[in-house]
């Protein structure tokens, strides 16, 4: 029992009082705690009682607290791992296709093209995405089923509506995070990363994966991936 | 001597005369002007003179090193026995004109000849770019030019003196910054070849120095500023009469011209060049990885599909429902969500519904039959319905105009069916009578059929109007 006690004494510090039941939540409702102003406190508490806390919810909870990242960039989450998965299944929940089309895209934006060093403007966000000539033909298509020339008013909703609910959803993992004075702004938080480890294979291997498609549309004509007329 | 001999004469009036090389030049030439060994030699020793490396007079030993060293590098290395012999012919030619020989020392020195052949070359090569010399160069030509307008004599001394001594030195300040640029451009190129480890080092390297040129450029254009003072002092002066002094004038005035030119050229060599370095730039930071992440995301839009519903209508607007699917390759990835233990509870069955009576259903055999057909004999109608309707279709694009009557009486008698006629009729007007493209007409007056004697239509008349 004493040992027990010893393990977990940060639940006993005035800190834990104001903040684990907040920091709590948020880990366990998947959200990444980054040093930035709206959560520092909470990266604070973590990275002071860094081992407890990976050793309270691995022994109570059987995920792991995860860090990445360093310095500026750092950033905690839970993730279920090889050890606790089976055990834990339920409560793992499937990133949509939606969100992991526009997290890519963010991804790319924080990496490669940093148009916006910090503030994005959400309006300006959509205009991007809808001009772009590399991939707007591909987004028209994908939510519009029409090129971007021939777009009615819903198709132009069906892409914001894309984009806004995505972020709403990066807000909740804590990938972004909007201006309190404006919700129309928002900065991307190093925790997108989050969106790279998960795809490192895929983004390591991509020339192969493409070779791969080409060679599989070359044999069957481009008709083997048709999603939309084989799925219900 | 003969330079100046040559020199008096006004270029536009040298060029019409017949060549004229003096006996002496033509005979020397070769030792005057040295072959590519000999001068090599002659610029090392130069070289090792002036960076302290040997004195300025050196025994006969330094000479033969030096040859040595360069016949090395030239890969002319002299079978054993030989190269005694070529060292002392080459030794000889050189002391004609490029080294002088204290017979009383045994020791050699650099004729001046040699130090200014020497000099000649490196300006040509290495012309320090000097833009405050230039602007002194040319306050002393303006100032200098002020006072010798006032006779063709003393123009003709300051066009000799100070505009063709000068001149060179303008020109190699331009060479030299050109040179630059080519050296430049061919480190770019090398480095597009070739892919370095420090590629990002070597690119800013070379911004750099093109910075380096551009303000260079920009310094000597400002240095060239009074070359106007210049034109406007000639222009000015009442010698236009002395058809020598237009000549000259025109030589002054052409050369300034070509120096504009040339450092116009270097700038916008060097603004062609900037964009693509920033280029060089970009690729660079793409490279590989951010490559790999862009080609991932294009591979995403490109290959994902969607799946769409119906139009959901949302508070302000609508949207389409639709669902998206990524390539079948592409796996989702899983974020850690305990929400629903937080949130969401299983259902809970409160009260058991109440049950449920199955009502106990008698069914008239016969009648159920007779339904059927009425039923079949319904679809059949409307199938017939539904052909005509096509026939009239077809005839109304083909024709211009056609009189409803007509079918009417051909339903009857081919199906007589009196019922399917008058429906058709019905359709017929409501489906025309929508139509932009069709006019639907109907008079009072009856169309009537000898065989039907008991039935009469009023007149009903469809015309297309769409062409």
């Amino acid at each position: 029992m004493e040992d027990a006690n010893k393990k977990y004494s940060f639940l006993e510090t005035e800190e834990a009082e104001n903040l684990f039941a907040d920091l709590d939540i948020a880990l366990k409702m998947g959200q990444h705690v980054q040093n930035f102003p709206h959560q520092t406190e909470l990266f604070n508490f973590i990275e002071k009682f860094e081992d407890e806390l990976r050793a309270y919810y691995r022994n109570l909870f059987k995920v792991n607290l995860a860090g990445k990242g360093s310095d500026y960039t750092r950033y905690f989450y839970l993730e279920i791992d090889d050890e606790s998965r089976g055990i834990v299944k339920t409560r793992a929940k499937k990133l949509s296709p939606e969100h992991t089309l526009l997290g890519i895209l963010l991804l790319k934006i924080h990496r490669i093209d940093k148009f916006f060093v910090n503030d994005i403007f959400v309006p300006d966000l959509i205009q991007l995405i809808k001009t772009n000539e590399e991939y707007k033909n591909y987004i028209y298509n994908l939510f519009a089923k029409r090129r971007e020339k021939e777009a009615t008013e819903i198709d132009e909703n069906t892409i914001d509506d894309w984009v806004r609910n995505s972020l709403k959803e990066f807000e909740r993992l804590g990938w972004i995070n909007y201006d309190i004075r404006n919700r129309e702004v928002f900065e991307i938080m190093p925790s997108i990363e989050r969106l790279f480890t998960m795809y490192s294979y895929e983004i390591h291997n991509i020339d192969r994966l493409i070779d791969e498609t080409n060679v599989m549309e070359e044999r069957t004509g481009g008709l083997y991936a048709v999603e939309d007329e084989t799925q219900d | 001597m003969q330079q100046k001999q040559l020199s008096i004469v006004p270029p536009a009036a040298r060029a019409t005369r017949p060549l004229h090389f003096p006996k002496l030049l033509r005979e020397r030439y070769n030792l005057l002007v040295p072959r590519q060994e000999d001068g090599l030699i002659v610029l090392a020793i130069y070289q090792k003179v002036r960076s302290g490396t040997i004195e300025r007079t050196f025994p006969e030993r330094i000479i033969v090193e030096t040859i040595k060293q360069v016949y090395t590098e030239l890969g002319m290395s002299s079978a054993r026995g030989e190269e005694t012999q070529k060292y002392d012919e080459t030794l000889h030619r050189l002391l004609r004109h490029f080294l002088d020989k204290n017979i009383e020392e045994k020791t050699y020195q650099l004729s001046t000849y040699a130090e200014n052949f020497c000099d000649l070359l490196e300006k040509e090569v290495h012309t320090a770019i000097n833009p405050s010399q230039i602007q002194k160069t040319f306050n002393d030509l303006v100032l200098l030019l002020g006072r010798k307008l006032e006779s063709i004599d003393d123009f003709r001394h300051w066009y000799h003196t100070q505009f063709f001594k000068n001149k060179n030195d303008i020109s190699s300040q331009l060479r030299a910054l050109q040179n630059q640029i080519e050296e430049t451009v061919d480190q770019l190129n090398d480095l597009v070849k070739n892919e370095y480890d420090n590629f990002r080092e070597m690119l800013i390297g070379c911004e750099a120095l093109l910075d380096k040129i551009k303000e260079q450029a920009d310094k000597l254009s400002s240095a060239f500023s009074s070359k106007d003072d210049i034109k406007q002092l000639l222009d000015d002066a009442n010698l236009g009469e002395v058809y020598e002094y237009r000549e000259m004038k025109r030589e002054v005035r052409s050369f300034f011209k070509d120096i504009e030119h040339r450092l116009i050229n270097v700038s916008h060599t060097i603004d062609r060049i900037k964009p693509k370095i920033n280029k060089l730039y970009n690729d660079f930071e793409k490279r590989e990885f951010d490559r790999k992440i862009e080609s991932f995301l294009l591979y995403l839009f490109k290959n994902s599909s969607s799946k769409f519903y119906r139009t959901k209508k949302l508070k302000d607007r609508k949207v389409h429902e639709v669902d998206v699917f990524l390539p079948k390759n592409i796996a989702q990835k899983e974020v850690y969500s305990d929400r629903s233990r937080i949130t969401s509870i299983d259902y809970l069955q409160l009260l058991d519904p109440p049950p449920v009576n199955a009502a106990v259903l008698d069914f008239d055999e016969d009648d159920l039959a007779l339904q059927a057909e009425v039923r079949r004999q319904q679809i059949a109608r409307d199938k017939r319905i539904e052909e005509w309707f096509n026939v009239i279709c077809n005839d109304l694009t083909k024709k211009k105009k056609i009189n409803f009557g007509d079918y009417y009486y051909k339903i009857l008698a081919k199906d007589n069916d009196y019922e399917a006629a008058v429906k058709e009729a019905t359709l017929v007007l409501k489906e025309f009578s929508k139509k932009e493209e069709f006019e639907v007409t109907v008079t009072e007056e009856f169309v009537l059929d000898p065989k039907q004697p008991n039935i009469g239509i009023w007149k009903m008349q469809i015309k297309n109007i769409a062409s």
